[in-house]
């Protein structure tokens, strides 16, 4: 023990990192069930290489962000969503927990794990019915609704990146571990279905998410917990190779 | 106040705060590893003394020799085919979260407990492979070393709270081990508590840590 100042400095800004990761996480979180995605834009980095891949597919760079938050999701402001038979009702609610963080060494980025205890609550048209409809499209007539109350389990990898003196989302993989109807067990409910998802401004993703099947065996490192590095450059997850 | 003293008076507070990421870090990786059977991995996370211990619902675990033969011999790691075999339709996940963190004075030791919501899913093979999805909650109490610069766990307690099959009133099943898993190599002592109408729940599972100064000294070892 026996550190200088700058020493100390860099050590200290490093704790704040990992704070306003957890914080940033929080965030998401809150901003997400409240379909507050104007002002979740603001906590990701305006970037080319920004990467967001959700359960149903990928999108790149800071327009691919705001086209899944914004125009597949909408935001609460968004006279369309407010008319949504989804999103009356809807209450998306992901919580955060297990955190593993690494802010690097050089503090200009850090990576984080979590997992995430879920549900999802909403009423929603019996897509089965409709497999062509997408959001925007008139709702069809006659269209039935359905209450739907399910467990969602998820977790999380993100890089986090230092942009203009504040910390932001730079690159963000979300994987699902369950989603299940509150009267069925996990180990019943079918596999999700493209048709969970009507989004269309998404890329395919490069390989199916995990499901559970008595005859598979779990994933090792989904998501990989990240380790003490120096600099991200020297130490780039290999999980984003695949998303180009 | 010098500002030699002053240094070390920030150095002192520095070290604490990266000692709680660490401990927070290390609770983390545990449970990713445990959900994904990568258990060389799990004890590389423990400290190799021959006073660590583990206490769990099903046994204990004396000395880091105890804590490998949990983990890559009772339950075995996924690299091991038969273990890999074995672990199809396993998903044994426990959450982390509620933290109570207190760093010792002297930097060597730390103190913490958690809960944890989490669900075991598993075949019992030994059952007609019958598929078992149980909601599975418990608590855990954690000291955590610093051994050759790296912060390490030395003693851990897991708390069973309840197990009970999706759907199921954790209130009408007061078991939390299932049979179907034996654990040759575990110790007697054990943890048992679990749910009932006649008992009131235990005042100090686990036991909330309190500053302190030296392991040694301190009151809840």
């Amino acid at each position: 023990m026996s550190r200088t100042y700058e020493e100390l400095k860099a050590g200290f800004e490093r704790i704040e990192a990992a704070q306003a990761c957890r914080n940033l996480m929080g965030k998401y979180s809150y901003l997400h069930t409240a379909m507050r995605n104007i002002d979740f834009m603001k906590l990701w980095a305006n970037r080319e290489d920004d990467i967001l891949a959700m359960p149903w597919g990928y999108y790149l760079g800071i327009e691919g962000v705001r086209k899944c938050y914004l125009e597949d999701h909408g935001d609460r402001s968004d006279p369309m969503v407010q008319a949504s038979p989804i999103f009356k009702g809807g209450m998306m609610m992901h919580a955060m927990d297990t955190a593993v963080i690494e802010v690097a060494k050089d503090g200009k980025t850090a990576k984080g794990v979590w997992l995430s205890p879920g549900h999802e609550s909403c009423y929603i048209p019996d897509f089965s019915k409709f497999p062509d409809w997408k959001k925007g499209d008139p709702l069809p007539e006659n269209l039935e609704i359905m209450s739907s109350c399910e467990w969602a389990w998820s977790k999380y990898y993100v890089d986090f990146i230092k942009e203009d003196g504040e910390w932001k989302f730079w690159k963000l993989r979300l994987w699902p571990i369950y989603k299940t109807d509150f009267y069925v067990p996990w180990t019943q409910h079918p596999d999700m279905d493209e048709v969970d998802f009507p989004f269309h401004n998404h890329k395919a993703l490069p390989e199916p998410n995990w499901a559970w099947n008595k005859e598979t065996v779990y994933p090792a490192n989904q998501p990989e917990p990240p380790v003490p590095y120096e600099h991200y450059e020297e130490a780039v997850p290999k999980l984003w190779e695949s998303f180009v | 106040m010098t500002e030699e003293k002053m240094r070390q008076q920030l150095e002192q507070k520095l070290c604490k705060l990266e000692a709680q990421e660490a401990c927070r870090n290390l609770m983390g990786r545990y449970s990713y590893y445990r959900t994904a059977f990568q258990n060389k991995e799990m004890v590389e996370l423990w400290a190799k003394r021959d006073d660590a211990k583990l206490v769990t619902p099903w046994g204990s675990y004396q000395g880091h020799s105890g804590i490998e033969a949990c983990y890559l011999k009772d339950i075995g790691d996924r690299s091991d085919a038969k273990v890999f075999e074995a672990i199809k339709g396993a998903v044994i996940m426990h959450e982390v979260d509620t933290e109570v963190i207190e760093v010792a004075e002297d930097l060597k030791t730390a103190k913490a407990v958690f809960l944890s919501q989490g669900h075991d899913t598993y075949v019992d093979r030994t059952d007609n492979e019958t598929v078992h999805a149980k909601w599975a909650w418990e608590k855990y109490s954690v000291d955590f070393i610093m051994e050759d610069g790296e912060w390490k766990i030395w003693h851990m307690t897991i708390y069973p709270l309840f197990q009970s099959e999706y759907g199921e009133g954790w209130a009408d099943n007061p078991t939390y081990v299932s049979e179907a898993f034996a654990f040759p190599n575990a110790g007697p002592e054990k943890t048992n508590w679990h749910y009932d109408r006649n008992e009131l729940y235990p005042a100090n599972e686990p036991a909330i840590p309190e500053p302190y100064v030296t392991y040694e000294k301190s009151s809840a070892k």
